[in-house]
């Protein structure tokens, strides 16, 4: 049996089971067989909607709203008119759906219950409006005494005294009861290769071993205090903000050729300099400038400050390079240091944070015809959680089209621009090139005037509307959802689920359930983030510990729990950027052929396209799913690392060696005779043993399945090795490209005696073959 | 261990070397997939115009009634619009020399009701037959249906290429380092000698894979870490086919983005290691300036398109090419203030190959671009009749395809009408 979901007790010894890892608590709460997807009304009254008089479940006002209220009433019987676009668009309730955003349930609530308050003759127009009792464009929908008809005025005595209940967690546990999760050590190892792409060390996994979850916490905080996990920050936020396309080894613009030479007639102060000089000096100001948004995303997290400043920071932040192209005094402890980053600002610019930034400016350009809609509809997406496009999924009828202006006029269009145009008109004075030019002749009249929701900017702030905005949208319950959803994205590799839209979908009531479980849980995270005063770390610690990022098996599933479970697992393929840490933080070395070359998984012109990777520029999305071609990537790099670091390891002393700390070349499983040597034996599976554990992840008994696989493997190759060495066949000779005859780092030339450039043995060729071998596995790719 | 014994031990192992889709993991049965021999079957080749075309400067021709005309619908007149065969186009760029010279293998379809005027879900619905989010792409669809083993059985260039997990896609990049990736065994691509390894020890890492594979899937129960081990499996499985890649590349690859896009969809269609491919180019959404910016773009467009005939033609595979070409959406009818036209969700596409009726233009709209209703049998105007959408010709493909009844079309259904678009 496999056992690596969990870790033994001392690194070495016996390792737990399937069976004793940890597992959600079961309830005895039910889960719904049906097959009707009469939408999720049955499926969620079925399993958990009692009320506390009725002596079960406690159900707060907004889950009674949403299992009782919207999904059988509302989301039925009302949604067809009463939206921006339906027959009852001009009446005053308007119900979205969760096109909307993350707070739509709550929006419509808002809307719910002031139609409950409005009154007529003692009675609440939400019962009097269904049931025609007075005008009702709709007619009668639901009778008086109806099942409907007892909800709504439940809902009614609800709104008047709320129900608020405390969360104990029973829908979370019963959704995820079976599912293997990975342990606080395994746990750790993860985290740690994705936020800092290093292994955790003895002393880390120790603690967490010993302390548990709380333990995990205090050794992630500690690695979040590092340049590593900064960097990795930045990583996650240029796969949406795509600045990285500016910088000197990419394919874009330079960063420094989108300034303006008017505004920053210093910008390549750097040709001065003498040759030599120059060209490091124009690198680390060009890419200074391209990554000023993203670093000053990772200068707030680093300065603890709250991550709702990545929008509101009335500054920029520089280093000694970019300082001087920008022209702005800023005062640094080594002048001469690109990563010493200092809070600057740009006289008479409104900064706003990242939303001011030039480089997003120009990544996300508009036109006079867009008007900063582009921009708009990223910021919905950046920083509110919500895809505008999504509104307009919705049918459409070009021949009912024909107005003046549709999109100040039109349903049809009114839909998304009501929503974008006001937000496009906040960064009304930054033009096509991102410059700081406010229009003379003020802002467009045809559109709807600059603001945020039903927040119109004040006359008075016209001069500031992006340092407004972002105190809008850092006051919206959305602005968490977003910083969740985006760390979800970057740490799992999976995009959060979106609520399915097709009731007659097999999987409907299976993926409804699956979305109201992780809307719940990264609720809560976002809540966790608002309460620390938008601390980052929080959201990272917390996503960390869900079963959405621990899930690594489960006990036999049927077709049900199957559909339920779909999204659930740890089977993320790495991206380029992340193998390539992980292959040096398990070997050591970096993969390139030398410390000078490039690296074969980041650059564009070997391998970073091939797998699956980005180049910010035309390139933006990541493929998630290997390929031939990417297969043939994770070959090649198992091959060549294998080979490059498989001798030079040995040249190490043994405390010293990352891959074979328990063997030495001389070690040969058998005698001349064929007869096993045991020690040599022992030895030779303890470091297999060791690698299946530093490799992938596993923690296995000596005589586990896994590891005999690997020691046959190795012995297989060794006796082929042997024979053909003693026939000639095979050159005793390692290939040139595998010996060790100097040091890496320094290309300096090993001393002869600790040169090995011989396999006179076929030790090192067949712990080669165990190194391929373990580095094309599906455990060392993914995590 | 070769890759045919691969798949055989993991079939008598129960595993699924294909991607498993996502709703189940039970191999599909009963479809028309070829047993890992190298795919010489139709080659499906999507051109998406991306960012919203404007079929009136194309295909589906709308002038001014006079040059004196307030607010035209576009700048050329009603009297120039010119004509090759049975297609009418706009007097504009490129279109004469394409049209005429192509007419015959074209089939252009008018008229047709995207439903939105958004970029994501314009593309969506073009290219996967359905308004709404989690089907596949068309060209992702075939290659599952086809050959998904394949190592670059879909092959994508950008537009909307979502696989719904029913197939790996493959995006080309540097193709240059090709040559290091077909031959990961050897120190120097060139030298067959000079493998990292014995062949014995390359066959004693494969044998030893495949048996870990088994354990792997016979102990994992998530159905998406299930997927993930199975989908590296069959990309492992199909590697090795890469290197017949290197015998079809052109050695000097074109300047031109979209022509080299050709040239690498080809090459691996001819080493019978793709099925399907997403060519794309971007450029479209012309709000502003539209006819300086868009008339040459759709001229970039057709002289790729005529590139990509000729070199099929060339290479012997014309006969096999089907290619669909379409876009987002179409573009508003008349200009706004900068000279642009903003999104219409109105449009045409245009298909070519074996079973495509050449010479044929199906769909009608009136002068404004909005479109008209057909009779479904006749395809004629008919007040009662219904509108082309993108999944009317879906389903023509696929019925065109032989997958119209597959599993996998079951598992991705299109409701709607079987029109005879292509009889």
């Amino acid at each position: 049996m496999i056992r690596y979901v969990g870790t033994p007790g001392d690194g070495n010894g016996p390792a737990p089971n399937l069976a004793e890892q940890p597992t959600m608590k079961p309830t005895t709460r039910r889960r719904t067989t049906l097959s009707v997807p009469i939408v999720l009304a049955a499926l969620l009254i079925a399993s958990s909607c009692k009320d506390e008089n009725d002596g079960g479940a406690c159900v707060d006002n907004a889950t009674y709203f949403k299992e009782e209220i919207w999904v059988p009433i509302l989301s039925q019987n009302c949604i067809q008119c009463h939206t921006t676009t339906g027959a009852a668009k001009d009446s005053d309730f308007i119900l979205v759906t969760s096109d909307w955003g993350p707070d739509w349930l709550e929006r419509n609530m808002e809307v719910v219950e002031e139609i409950a308050k409005r009154t007529y003759e003692g009675e609440s127009w939400l019962v009097l409006k269904p049931t025609n009792t007075i005008e009702h464009g709709g007619g009668e929908r639901i009778s008086v005494g109806s099942e409907e008809y007892e909800r709504f005025k439940t809902l009614i005595e609800r709104i008047e005294d709320p129900v608020v209940c405390e969360d104990d967690g029973a829908a979370e546990a019963d959704f995820f009861e079976g599912v293997v999760l990975l342990d606080e050590v395994a746990t750790l190892r993860k985290a740690s290769l994705s936020l800092v792409g290093r292994l955790p060390t003895e002393t880390e996994e120790q603690r967490v071993r010993d302390g548990g979850f709380e333990a995990l916490d205090a050794v992630l905080d500690e690695m979040m205090q590092t340049d590593a996990f900064y960097s990795r920050i930045e990583e996650i936020y240029n796969d949406y903000f795509l600045t990285d396309r500016y910088l000197s080894s990419g394919n874009g613009t330079p960063a420094i050729d989108l300034l303006d030479p008017e505004d920053y007639p210093n910008a390549y102060w750097f040709e001065d300099l003498p040759e030599g000089e120059y060209e490091v000096a124009a690198r680390f100001a060009n890419d200074a400038v391209a990554r000023e948004a993203l670093k000053l995303v990772s200068y707030v997290v680093k300065q603890g400050r709250p991550f709702s400043e990545i929008l509101t920071a009335d500054y920029m932040v520089v280093n000694p390079f970019s300082a001087k192209v920008y022209g702005v005094n800023a005062s640094f402890e080594d002048e001469y240091d690109p990563n010493e980053w200092v809070e600057a600002r740009l006289p008479g610019i409104p900064h706003a944070g990242v939303l001011s930034s030039h480089m997003m400016m120009n990544r996300f350009p508009t036109t006079p015809t867009n008007r900063n809609r582009h921009r708009s509809r990223k910021v919905f997406e950046f920083f509110l959680a919500t895809d505008v496009q999504r509104l307009g999924d919705r049918p459409i009828d070009p021949t009912n089209i024909q107005d003046f202006n549709p999109t100040m006029n039109n349903p049809n269009c009114t839909l998304c621009h009501a929503i974008i145009d006001p937000v496009a008109g906040t960064f009304q004075n930054w033009d096509e090139l991102g410059r700081y030019r406010p229009p003379e002749g003020g802002w467009f009249t045809d559109m709807r005037p600059p603001g945020f929701g039903d927040e119109v900017l004040p006359a008075d702030q016209f001069d500031a509307g992006l340092p407004w905005l972002a105190q809008q949208i850092v006051q919206d319950p959305r602005f968490a959802a977003s910083v969740v959803h985006i760390m979800f994205k970057g740490l799992s590799g999976q995009d959060p689920l979106r609520e399915p839209t097709d009731t007659s979908a097999e999987d409907y009531l299976a993926r409804v359930r699956a979305f109201e479980v992780q809307s719940e849980i990264f609720g809560e995270i976002a809540n966790k983030f608002r309460d620390s005063d938008y601390d980052l770390r929080v959201v990272i610690k917390e996503i960390v510990k869900t079963p959405y990022y621990r899930a690594a098996n489960a006990e036999p599933l049927d077709e049900t729990r199957a559909l339920e479970l779909a999204e659930v697992g740890t089977g993320r393929l790495l991206t380029p950027e992340q193998l390539h840490r992980k292959i040096q933080a398990v070997t050591g070395y970096p993969w390139r052929r030398d410390a000078d070359s490039d690296d074969y998984l980041l650059d564009l012109d070997w391998y970073r396209i091939f797998y699956g990777g980005i180049d910010s520029d035309t390139v933006v999305t990541r493929i998630t799913e290997p390929n031939g071609i990417m297969a043939n990537v994770a070959a090649r790099m198992a091959n060549e690392v294998s080979c490059w670091t498989t001798a030079r390891d040995f040249v190490l002393p043994p405390a010293e060696r990352r891959l074979f700390p328990f063997v030495e070349v001389s070690f040969e499983p058998e005698d001349e005779n064929g007869f096993e040597v045991p020690a040599a034996a022992q030895a030779i599976r303890t470091n297999i043993q060791y690698l299946h554990q530093r490799m992938l992840g596993e923690y296995l008994e000596l005589n586990d399945p896994e590891i005999n696989r690997t020691y046959e493997l190795f012995l297989s190759v060794w006796k082929d090795g042997r024979k053909g060495l003693a026939d000639d066949t095979y050159d005793d000779f390692l290939p040139f490209q595998c010996r060790a005859i100097d040091d890496y780092w320094t290309g300096q030339e090993l001393p002869d005696i600790q040169k090995i450039e011989r396999d006179d043995r076929y030790t090192i060729r067949a712990w080669m073959a165990v190194m391929t071998y373990l580095m094309m596995d599906y455990r060392f790719l993914h995590e | 261990m070769d890759r045919r014994t691969f798949i055989k031990v993991c079939s008598l192992a129960g595993l699924s070397v294909v991607a498993p889709v996502v709703r189940g993991e039970e191999p599909l049965s009963g479809k028309p997939r070829r047993d890992y021999a190298p795919y010489d079957g139709l080659f499906f080749v999507m051109v998406n115009a991306g960012g919203g075309w404007d079929p009136t400067h194309l295909c589906d021709p709308k002038g001014a009634g006079s040059p004196d005309e307030v607010d035209p619908i576009n700048n050329f007149l009603e009297a120039d619009i010119e004509q090759a065969g049975n297609i009418r186009y706009a007097p504009v760029g490129g279109n004469a020399a394409f049209f005429q010279k192509h007419y015959q293998r074209l089939c252009v379809i008018n008229g047709i009701d995207m439903k939105t005027n958004g970029h994501d879900a314009g593309s969506r619905h073009t290219w996967s037959g359905r308004l709404g989010e989690g089907w596949p792409s068309l060209s992702a669809f075939l290659a599952a249906s086809f050959a998904p083993e394949q190592p670059m059985a879909f092959l994508s260039f950008g537009g909307f290429d979502l696989t719904a997990g029913i197939v790996a896609r493959t995006r080309s990049g540097n193709v240059n380092a090709l040559a290091n990736l077909a031959y990961p065994e050897r120190r120097d691509p060139n030298d067959p000698e000079s493998t990292f390894h014995s062949q014995f020890a390359i066959d004693a890492i494969s044998n030893a894979h495949a048996g870990r594979a088994e354990a792997l899937l016979a102990g994992q129960n998530l159905p998406k870490i299930r997927q993930a081990m199975s989908t590296l499996f069959t990309a492992r499985a199909g590697s090795n086919e890469l290197k017949k890649l290197q015998e079809y590349l052109p050695e000097n690859l074109d300047q031109d983005g979209f022509r080299r896009q050709v040239q690498v969809a080809l090459a691996a269609y001819r080493a019978g290691i793709c099925v399907s491919c997403n060519l794309h180019l971007g450029g479209f959404d012309t709000h502003g300036n539209h006819d300086a910016q868009h008339i040459p773009r759709l001229q970039t467009l057709l002289e790729g398109l005529d590139f990509l005939f000729d070199e099929a033609e060339a290479a012997g595979v014309i006969d096999r090419t089907l290619v669909v070409v379409g876009s987002d959406f179409g573009r508003t009818p008349g200009y706004n203030e900068q000279a642009g036209k903003d999104h219409w969700s109105v449009t045409s596409m245009m298909l070519a190959g074996p079973g495509i009726p050449g010479n044929r233009v199906i769909g009608v709209t009136d002068d404004g671009h909005r479109p008209l209703a057909l009779d479904p049998g006749s395809l004629q105007p008919s007040e009662s009749g219904i509108r082309i959408e993108p999944k009317h010709i879906h389903r023509a493909l696929r019925k065109l395809a032989g997958v119209s009844d597959s599993e996998l079309a079951a598992m991705f259904p299109l409701d709607g009408e079987d029109l005879p678009l292509f009889s």
